[in-house]
């Protein structure tokens, strides 16, 4: 009977967990994703223009979805900022933000200055004359972005370790 | 219900997406434009070029260069002072 019990407790807590790994994973790889497409942005010689813009805005959505995973965190920490909070929850708040921001910024411009993706879209034709000037400032946002894309991969480091970890452990265990 | 929160709270980041816009804008009206660069077509290119990988391989060195130094600067300045162990006098 006790046996009994055990299993189905089990099983209970197995099912309980199953959303979380799912979870996990999920975010683990969206946010490998975002790595990736964050690097191939910066490199339109690789991707060519047409890649470049149409990936720019694919990405717009994937962020979205990041951040809606993290509203917990959000939420939680906004209502906080202004109270007792420590050095390194506010400065990651604030790193976060910029991030945004900067995301936003280069996301404008580029919208500003396509030549593929967006005239597609819109069904309108492209500008004859490059804005050289929304061009320059597209490119220096896009460098922000990087730079606060590796120190928010610095600050949350020991998340990205412990998932990465019990990921590709349990593929081990699952293939072993 | 699910789906009006999620809704929602797509409403909020956008919100603050506009206002950034919007920021970004204006700081934009501010920026003297440079000079045209006549090289500009002949660098882009419209089509992947696969030889150009090291430049990718590079950006990626570049982001995980900033997550380490981060990474030093984050545990130097941030992380909270060793506890003293409680000395009964």
């Amino acid at each position: 009977m006790v046996a009994v019990v055990n299993a189905q407790t089990e099983i209970a807590t197995a099912e309980s967990t199953k959303p979380a790994k799912w979870r996990l994973k999920f975010m683990f790889w969206l946010d490998a994703a975002l790595l990736v497409s964050v690097s191939a942005l910066q490199t339109l010689h690789f991707t060519g223009l047409v890649l470049h813009e149409w990936l720019g805005l694919a990405v717009v959505p994937l962020i979205l979805i990041h951040l809606l995973f993290a509203w917990s965190w959000i939420a939680a920490e906004t209502r906080r900022f202004l109270t007792s909070q420590s050095a390194r929850a506010r400065v990651n708040y604030l790193l976060n933000l910029s991030l945004f921001a900067a995301v936003t910024a280069a996301t404008y411009s580029g919208i500003l200055i396509s030549q593929r993706a967006v005239p597609a879209l819109t069904r309108s034709k492209a500008a004859t004359e490059l804005d050289y000037k929304w061009d320059k400032l597209h490119n220096e946002f896009a460098i922000i972005v990087v730079i606060l894309t590796g120190l928010h991969l610095a600050i949350n480091w020991d998340w990205v370790l412990a998932a990465g970890k019990r990921i590709f452990r349990r593929s081990l265990r699952g293939r072993i | 219900m699910k789906i009006v929160r999620i809704l929602s709270r797509l409403g909020l980041f956008s919100l603050v997406a506009a206002i950034f816009t919007l920021l970004t804008s204006a700081f934009g009206k501010y920026v003297v434009s440079p000079l045209p660069d006549q090289h500009w077509q002949l660098h882009r290119s419209l089509t992947p070029k696969i030889g150009e990988l090291p430049e990718f391989v590079g950006e990626v060195m570049l982001i995980a260069f900033c997550a380490v130094v981060g990474r030093f600067v984050f545990r130097l300045r941030l992380a909270p002072p060793p506890r003293r162990k409680y000395q009964p006098q």
